[in-house]
């Protein structure tokens, strides 16, 4: 089960979010920076997903977006690799050619479109 | 910019975003710190709360005032102001408007929050409409925002649209109701039916959604679903070939999604059962056959076929095959397969452990991998392949991370792996404690308190074999007096290291009990996290002191540091040690050593003060009564009180021969340490119990609050309800024919009182305490009436009956009165 999609910059920015479980703002902010501050400091050889207090965050650079999907235990951390991809490819076709900055005013239309696609 | 123009006028706007909203947009992406950011959404938000509040605002502005809403709580400033207005938003007309609202309120609100209330009427509303999107939207919506006791409303119209014509409205509708599932899964228990039908609808999406929905519905409960263990395969097999459209294909891999949906279904429902597994072996051999090998979606799917051959009943070819698969994984350098790797052996192993042995070389490089993701699912794999002959190096290694790891989350957990470990492998008692000694030392707050007391049970009780015992006990205690000079020990830890040192150190020749006892006295300096601590440092002061035979000086100045402690338990148990320490050869006999298996034998019958008794009662104490037989009760149960209002007026009081005393300070406050009864039992009609109460209230209390002088009851307004025949000068003998005239009070009746003021009469005349103390009488004699009324009037009655008394002058007035003939 998906607990949340986060889209964070390199500089620790927050482009969009979206939660799938109730998290109060506050402590969203905190969570937010946390696990980019962990993503941030992994390699290229590392693994892409990591634990991260109880639950699992699965996350994928596209130059210098960060894709962050935070799963329940008993996910298949590859799917959701392959479904971070999914949704690049998704927003890539139907915005034709996406950066990072596009993001921002764009993001009430991704989460409408993400809405469409289910999830 | 224009690209957003382009899309939102795709979605049915015809406008363009605003110019703040561009140089908003603007603004934040170039800025450059946190600090910065924050600060301009804090005063976009200060903003959109002034204009949002406006009167004419355009449904123009306002959809784009809740757009740069919802931006503003994406970067963390919460704005619960403007939840209300998405709300609103909701309910109007147009479609657009609509969709604004919704995808706001889905955002902003959560399944408990207040406004959701206001939701389930437009939800209604929008899911009975003939608009398609419209429809939609409150299907999407409710999966977001509903709670359990929104469900009854909303089920019956969701439920009409598992059958709409439009495929997209089926699936959104099959999606609600997996929401409801997760919810409460009563609520539609009686749907099943209507799910099947779904799952074999005409569109591939409807039937994924219905796998979805399935896939929760088997994790409640396999048994029911075991018959579509076919259906399920059948979809899987048409899936691998390519049965369903092109659009579900992924780089080439058909629904992958879809497929490991299916696989998890399918383990689901064989896990532990033969027959049902039989019918899935053919459809995984295939799955995996089919998988490709080098992308990693192939390889996602091949991992999923892992999990569930090694979660379904074993067939050993399927498993090796299976095996040849995850060797792919294992041997890869790419550390997310790699990762996978080690989390499909983990679960392989527990099938059949001899896959570990071949891959065993690529672990233990793992285990020492730069990467932490990977070490830690190393440290698991391990922590599954544990037997009694690897378990010293495993817990070792295991430890070892521990030490070094600062997440509590992880340190909770190998907390709890080394714990089970431990209790299920240790090889010898000796390893068990010093294992168990590192884990308290390391995570002592992390374990749970069963373990503390598994561990010193064993260490009381041992093996059957006298030496072996000894020699834990041996080591046990040397161990811990080691342990005694770290600083910082955890809690649990010095609990244990004090009682087992407390009960053994005898073991120990060699060592000096004095010193041993130095180092324990020493602990209660310290303050602990948890009080009862303490407790235990004090009692296995006591036990040494027993052993040693004598009373240390510092010893003693430190225990009665804690007898003015505010924990009661502390406090008792050095007063027994200082009360023991006294008589020093009787607490030997008291602490005898090794003696902690041994039941205690408690006499009940407190047989060992019958001669106390018996001399007591020969002195003429009373005997005790049990509560059923005293009479307050056997009254009160024998004659049922009726309330009623007395009519007649009061006779007057005939003049009594009390004499006044000299007034006092009226300082009604009563001494806060005696015990206040309950308003039930009235003095009057219980005078035996107002005695008992009375030695009770004078052993708890100190004697210095008993003792009124009759004036200070006169001008605190108390009623007095009974004689005054205490006066300042002891006993009076004559008593006046008084009829004490009770105020109207609920409980009492008029009846009991004459029985009450005879014996109160013949009570008094066998009286001959002076004093004006109200102290124990121990000297009556026991042939006294039941019904006998004490003069002594207890505090506690007189206070209960103060809250009952309703004419409080008139009584005040009364008792000034009997007081002036004292």
């Amino acid at each position: 089960m998906l607990k949340f999609v986060l889209l964070v910059n390199k500089q620790g920015q927050t482009r969009l979010s979206q939660y799938y479980e109730y998290v109060p703002v506050e402590e969203r902010v905190t969570t937010e920076a946390d696990i980019v501050r962990k993503c941030l400091s992994r390699n290229e050889e590392s693994c892409s997903f990591m634990e991260y207090k109880n639950f699992k965050v699965v996350f994928r650079r596209y130059a210098s977006l960060y894709f962050i999907v935070g799963v329940d235990n008993s996910e298949n951390e590859l799917s959701i690799l392959e479904f971070i991809h999914n949704i690049v490819e998704t927003f890539d076709r139907y915005f034709e050619s996406v950066c990072e900055l596009d993001v921002s005013p764009l993001h009430t239309v991704v989460y409408a479109s993400k809405i469409s696609i289910g999830f | 910019m224009e690209q957003t123009a382009r899309v939102l006028s795709q979605l049915g706007s015809k406008d363009q975003p605003s110019k703040e909203f561009q140089s908003l947009v603007r603004q934040i992406g170039e800025a450059k710190t946190k600090h910065e950011e924050d600060r301009i959404i804090k005063k976009e938000a200060a903003l959109l709360k002034d204009k949002v509040g406006g009167r004419d605002v355009t449904k123009r502005q306002m959809r784009e005032y809740l757009i740069r809403l919802i931006y503003c709580e994406m970067l963390g400033v919460e704005c619960s102001w403007g939840y209300i207005h998405a709300v609103k938003f909701t309910q109007t007309g147009s479609t657009l408007d609509k969709r604004i609202g919704y995808l706001a309120a889905s955002l902003f609100l959560h399944e408990g929050h207040e406004l959701n209330v206001l939701l389930v009427a437009t939800l209604q509303k929008d899911l009975k409409s003939s608009n398609m999107l419209e429809v939609s939207m409150a299907l999407v919506s409710i999966c977001k925002l509903v709670g359990a006791d929104m469900i009854p409303p909303l089920l019956p119209l969701v439920q009409d649209k598992l059958l709409h014509p439009k495929q997209l409205v089926r699936k959104k509708a099959v999606m609600a109701m997996h929401r409801f599932l997760l919810l409460s899964p009563d609520s539609i228990s009686h749907l099943e039916d209507d799910f099947r039908r779904s799952l074999s609808d005409q569109d591939p999406g409807v039937m994924e959604a219905a796998l979805i929905l399935f896939h929760d519905l088997i994790k409640n409960g396999p048994i029911k679903y075991k018959d579509l263990t076919e259906s399920f395969a059948m979809i899987l097999t048409q899936v691998i070939d390519r049965k369903l459209p092109e659009e579900f294909n992924y780089h080439g891999v058909p629904a992958p999604w879809m497929q490991m949906r299916l696989l998890r279904i399918l383990a689901l429902l064989g896990a532990d059962d033969l027959r049902t597994s039989e019918k899935i072996y053919p459809v995984v051999e295939r799955v995996i056959g089919s998988a490709e090998c080098n992308s990693d979606i192939g390889q996602a799917i091949s991992y999923e076929c892992i999990k569930t051959v090694a979660t379904i009943y074993p067939n050993n070819s399927v498993v090796s095959t299976t095996a040849k698969c995850l060797s792919r994984f294992v041997t890869s350098t790419n550390n997310d397969w790699r990762y996978l790797g080690i989390n499909g052996l983990a679960s392989l192993v527990q099938v059949n452990p001899k896959y570990a042995q071949e891959h065993q070389m690529v672990v233990i490089d793992c285990l020492d991998d730069p990467d932490d993701t990977l070490r830690r699912k190393t440290l698991d794999l391990l922590y599954k392949m544990t037997n009694p002959l690897n378990v010293v190096v495993i817990t070792e290694k295991l430890i070892g991370y521990l030490r070094q790891t600062r997440d509590e989350y992880i340190r909770a957990d190998l907390v709890s792996k080394v714990t089970q470990l431990a209790e299920r492998f240790a090889p010898d008692n000796i390893w068990f404690i010093q294992t168990m000694n590192a884990i308290f030392e390391l995570g002592g707050n992390l374990v749970r308190r069963e373990v503390a007391h598994n561990l010193m049970r064993l260490i009381a009780e041992g093996t059957d074999d006298e030496r072996t015992d000894v020699e834990l006990r041996q080591d046990a205690v040397s161990n811990y007096i080691e342990l005694l000079d770290k600083p910082n020990l955890p809690d649990i830890l010095i609990k244990i290291i004090c009682w087992v040192v407390g009960e053994y150190s005898y073991v120990l020749e060699d060592t000096d009990t004095e010193e041993i006892l130095e180092k324990i006295t020493r602990l209660l300096m310290r303050t602990f996290e948890d009080k009862t601590t303490t407790n235990w440092v004090v009692s296995s002061v006591t036990k040494l002191v027993a052993r040693l035979g004598s009373m240390p000086d510092n010893v003693q100045s430190q225990v009665a540091v804690y007898l003015a402690s505010t924990d009661t338990d502390v406090q008792q148990r050095c007063n027994e040690l200082l009360e023991l320490s006294q008589n020093l050869s009787m607490m030997q006999t008291v602490l005898p050593l090794d003696s902690a298996c041994e039941d205690l034998e408690v006499d009940s019958s407190l047989s060992f003060l019958d001669d106390f008794v018996t001399q007591s009662l020969a002195q003429g104490a009373s005997r005790y009564k049990p509560p059923h037989l005293r009479p307050a009760v056997l009254q009160r149960n024998q004659a049922p009180q009726a309330k009623e209002i007395r009519f007649e007026e009061y006779p007057m009081p005939a003049p009594p021969s009390f004499h006044r005393p000299a007034p006092l300070p009226s300082s009604p406050s009563p001494s806060p340490r005696v015990p206040r009864r309950p308003s039930e039992d009235s003095p009057l009609s219980s005078p035996t119990s107002a005695r008992s109460q009375i030695a009770h209230s004078v052993t708890t209390a100190p004697s210095g609050s008993l003792q009124y002088a009759p004036s200070e009851l006169s001008t605190s307004g108390i009623a007095v309800k009974t004689q005054r025949v205490w006066g300042n000068k002891g006993y009076v003998k004559e008593v006046p024919s008084v009829p004490v005239a009770t105020p109207p009070i609920a409980t009492t009746t008029t009846s009991p009182q004459q029985p009450v003021t005879v014996a109160t009469r013949e009570g008094e005349e066998g009286e001959e305490e002076g004093g004006s103390e109200r102290s124990e009488r121990s000297g009556e004699s026991p042939s006294k009436p039941i019904t006998a009324a004490g003069p002594l009037v207890s505090f506690p009655s007189m206070l209960a009956n103060c809250m009952q008394c309703e004419n409080y002058e008139v009584e005040r007035q009364r008792h000034n009165r009997q007081i002036n003939y004292t």
